[in-house]
């Protein structure tokens, strides 16, 4: 028998039985600690969806402001109490709204929303595993990135209010508790919450990314990957490169806050004293800070790519244009996001070289996202393109994509960024190129893969509506600010009516306020169709959108260990779509040729992938399927000879 | 033409993977902090300060503590219990020594005047970076614990194997992290 860093392949093929056997589930083991990928990845869905929704209410009042500083909304006084005295914002809850708004929409909603839900849904399911490696690591995973959303929002409810200094937490307003009320303790709590964060995506990024090199399915070499996993993949990667250093960032902020240290302080003076702490660097800070936030906008663009790679080649039933440029895209976009980070340094005086060198790596990035488009626009021409809700989300992606991304050449370019930083074009760049463009790939992919998660349909037509109204909406909130940008008007001023250079764009702002808004309403739709589906949608077929990729192989009601006998194995790659000659117009991964010659009808409502999957008797598969966690073995004593291994 | 069994085989058993994706990413965070520390280095104002000798002989403990757990996974190759017993105490034991010499370490850099808080950035630094290492080392003591509880019942067998391997590895690491961070942190100081 064949033997495995010692353990016999049957021990293992134990290990994988008892992986996928059912226990006795009570709701706690089941909601709640649950180990099982898709129900963690509901949970990941949730907990980001929730919170991304309290993330763009907050910016539904501080809009209200920025349109009628001077207008006193009773209503506001209700709910925020002493921050809307008399119903207008108080400015230092201002500079805290617009703060969580900026940290729960990049971290918790498109970081920890979007990675972890797909992640954890697509890695096990299309590379036909049981699940991930460590599926206990994976609970753990969801458990801090949670008791992070807990902490998160509980500063809400501290006397002195949450953190204020802006989502990048610069020192010193964010190191100095006497700066700002918002640096007092809902700071403490702000960097608590994100090292709880970090922890749990780094958890999660440790094992999506074993999961990937050790779990594959039989056949599944990695160019028959989809790119959905080669992006969750990359991303893993990043994330275990980019995180750590800005958590060592933290780590001394937080140091600087509440021990004492002068890390990143020097020379300052509040109310005419100076204070003791010398000799430290703000901009040690940004750099840290930075070394993560750049590639944290790959860490948020790729997995979004990665879904609309998928969406788009199935829903216009063509092969994905270009699969392996797709790949060394991601490859590349990932390499180069580690040396452009300084592009947001620009005006903290560096030197020019070093200005230019940044300049030079920023446009570098241009390559790898234009191969993308050009690869989506050519998947797309002459395909059998299906506008259904999924895909007009992945084209509102692409869309975003380029209307967001073209602005990038202006701010990658030192001397251009120098007059446009901090302005409101920055704010418009980054809104639509990161924010709505990956919002759209996550809402594309909860409506695609809705079936698969909660085994039934989410509502066309209401889709249709979310998508008009949120495509339109966003567009009309985010275009106009690339314009106030060019007037010079700064982000995160608490009003506008103080200079004429700034107050002359009020009409505008009041526009933006109408439009963000009903786009903000247009998401109760959404909010209505997800829940409403989820208990009395259409129940779904198993592979309701004739999909190619292994998921829409396994069960529509889930098994914890996704499929009920052998793992398939995989013949082609995943994007076998109007191949000619074929029946239909796609053939999906395990289909073999012989299959296919045998006459099985893969394409009928009715059909079972298990009766191909399991008459197969040869399922190598299984042996790599052993997880990190075996039952353990009776023990021997030292003394006691071990059974020998057979040859 | 069926596939062949090896095409998916990892070369590395996962729970091994994770525990070196693990430790790749504290690299990272440390990585990160020292770098943070030669940034500052540069500048103006930047004092060196003498690190005590306690620090030293902490840090031939901890080396001593790799050769013994060493000794004990030898032990356990030979199939010999009490080797892996005593091997274990001894590592467990100077790791225990190794966080009690850190205490007195610090203790007398506080008796010397060096405090965390304050502008001398080397001291606030080395604070740090013991004080987190010290952090991670307790979580390997609670590991080495674990297996030393283990070994008194004689329940370190073949079957345990993998534990075993990823406990030492990681007791290692956190040597070769420290021997890391003090060298760092020495030279630093020299000049």
């Amino acid at each position: 028998m064949a033997t495995y860093h010692g353990t016999s392949v049957e021990t293992l093929e134990h290990i994988s039985e008892s992986h996928h056997t059912h226990h006795r589930e009570s709701f706690w083991t089941k909601y709640i600690f649950s180990q099982d990928h898709k129900t963690i990845a509901k949970q990941f869905l949730l907990t980001g969806f929730i919170s991304g929704f309290i993330g763009i209410l907050l910016s539904g009042i501080f809009r209200l402001q920025l349109a009628f500083p001077d207008k006193s909304f009773p209503f506001l006084e209700t709910i925020l109490g002493k921050w809307a005295p008399e119903g207008r914002l108080d400015p230092n809850f201002y500079m805290a709204l617009v703060t969580m708004h900026g940290t729960i929409l990049v971290f918790w909603l498109l970081t920890g929303g979007l990675s972890g839900t797909f992640a954890n849904l697509l890695i096990p399911l299309q590379l036909g595993a049981r699940d991930m490696a460590s599926p206990f690591i994976n609970m753990l995973s969801f458990h801090f990135f949670f008791w992070g959303t807990v902490v998160l929002m509980a500063s809400f409810f501290v006397g002195t209010g949450p953190a204020g200094a802006g989502w990048t937490v610069y020192p010193p307003l964010s190191a100095l508790p006497q700066a700002m009320p918002g640096s007092g303790l809902g700071m403490v709590l702000w960097i608590i919450a994100l090292v709880l964060f970090v922890v749990g995506v780094l958890m999660g990024g440790l094992n999506y990314i074993t999961t990937v090199l050790n779990l594959r399915t039989k056949g599944m070499s990695p160019f028959r990957m989809p790119l959905a996993v080669w992006a969750l993949f990359t991303v893993a990667v990043l994330g275990l490169l980019s995180f750590p250093p800005a958590v060592a960032a933290f780590i001394l902020l937080l140091f600087d806050h509440s021990l004492g240290t002068s890390f990143y302080l020097s020379d300052i003076y509040i109310a005419g004293q100076a204070l003791p702490q010398q000799g430290g660097n703000a901009l040690l800070y940004l750099h840290l800070f930075w070394f993560l936030g750049h590639p944290e906008v790959y860490i948020v663009l790729l997995p979004a790519l990665g879904i609309t790679s998928e969406l788009i080649s199935t829903h216009a039933r063509k092969p994905i244009f270009g699969y392996k440029v797709m790949v060394i895209s991601i490859l590349g976009i990932a390499f180069v996001s580690f040396i452009v980070w300084a592009h947001h340094m620009f005006v903290t005086g560096m030197n020019p070289l070093l200005g230019s060198i940044f300049t030079a790596t920023t446009l570098l990035v241009a390559i790898p996202s234009a191969m993308k488009i050009f690869n989506y626009i050519f998947t797309l021409w002459k395909g059998n393109i299906h506008l259904n809700t999924p895909m007009l989300f992945a084209i509102g992606t692409v869309s975003f994509f380029i209307s967001g991304g073209l602005t990038g050449f202006f701010l990658g370019v030192a001397p251009v960024d120098i007059p446009l930083h901090n302005t409101y074009f920055v704010v418009g760049h980054f809104h639509l190129v990161m924010g709505v463009s990956a919002v759209f790939a996550m809402f594309g992919g909860t409506y695609h893969w809705f079936p698969r998660l909660w085994g039934r349909m989410m509502n066309e037509r209401l889709g249709y509506l979310h998508f008009w109204l949120t495509f339109v909406g966003a567009n009309l909130v985010f275009f106009p600010m690339y314009y106030m940008g060019f007037g010079g008007v700064p982000r995160r001023y608490y009003a506008f009516t103080e200079f004429s250079f700034t107050s002359k764009w009020q009409d505008l702002n009041v526009f933006i306020t109408v439009a963000a808004l009903i786009t903000i309403a247009a998401q109760l739709i959404f909010i209505y169709n997800f829940f409403h589906s989820m208990f009395w949608g259409k129940p779904a077929p198993r592979n309701p959108w004739k999909a190619t990729t292994l998921e829409w192989s396994a069960p529509v009601k889930h098994l914890h260990g996704n499929w009920p006998g052998n793992l398939p194995t995989v013949y082609r790659w995943p994007y076998d779509y109007s191949k000619p000659g074929a029946p239909v117009d796609f053939i999906p991964q395990y289909i073999s040729d012989e299959d296919i010659a045998r006459g099985v009808r893969w394409w009928e409502e009715d059909f079972d992938p298990s009766t191909v999957i399991d008459r197969r008797e040869d399922t190598g598969g299984e042996a790599v399927a052993a997880s990190v966690e075996p039952k353990p073995a009776p023990a021997l004593s030292p003394n006691q000879k071990p059974p020998a291994p057979e040859a | 033409m069926g596939y062949q069994r090896v095409e998916t085989a990892p070369r590395l058993h996962s729970a091994e993977l994770l525990l070196w994706l693990y430790l790749a990413a504290t690299a990272m965070l440390f990585a990160g902090f020292t770098s943070a520390y030669l940034v500052q280095r540069f500048s103006e104002n930047w004092q060196t300060f003498p690190i005590p000798g306690v620090f030293w002989l902490n840090t031939t403990l901890l080396i001593l503590s790799s050769y013994t757990l060493f000794w004990a996974r030898r032990g356990y190759k030979v199939n010999n219990p009490w080797q892996i017993q005593v091997g274990l105490m001894a590592t467990f034991g100077l790791g225990v020594f190794f966080l009690v010499g850190q205490v007195i370490g610090w203790r007398l850099l506080v008796h010397n005047g060096f405090f965390l808080a304050g502008n001398h950035k080397a001291v606030s630094y080395f604070y740090v970076f013991s004080g987190l290492h010290a952090l991670h080392l307790v979580a390997g003591l609670i590991v080495l614990g674990y297996w030393l509880f283990r070994a008194f019942r004689y329940q370190v067998a073949k079957q345990t194997e993998l534990g075993f391997r990823l406990a030492s590895t990681f007791w290692h690491a956190l040597g070769v992290l420290w021997v890391y961070l003090i060298v760092f942190l020495q030279v630093n100081q020299l000049f």
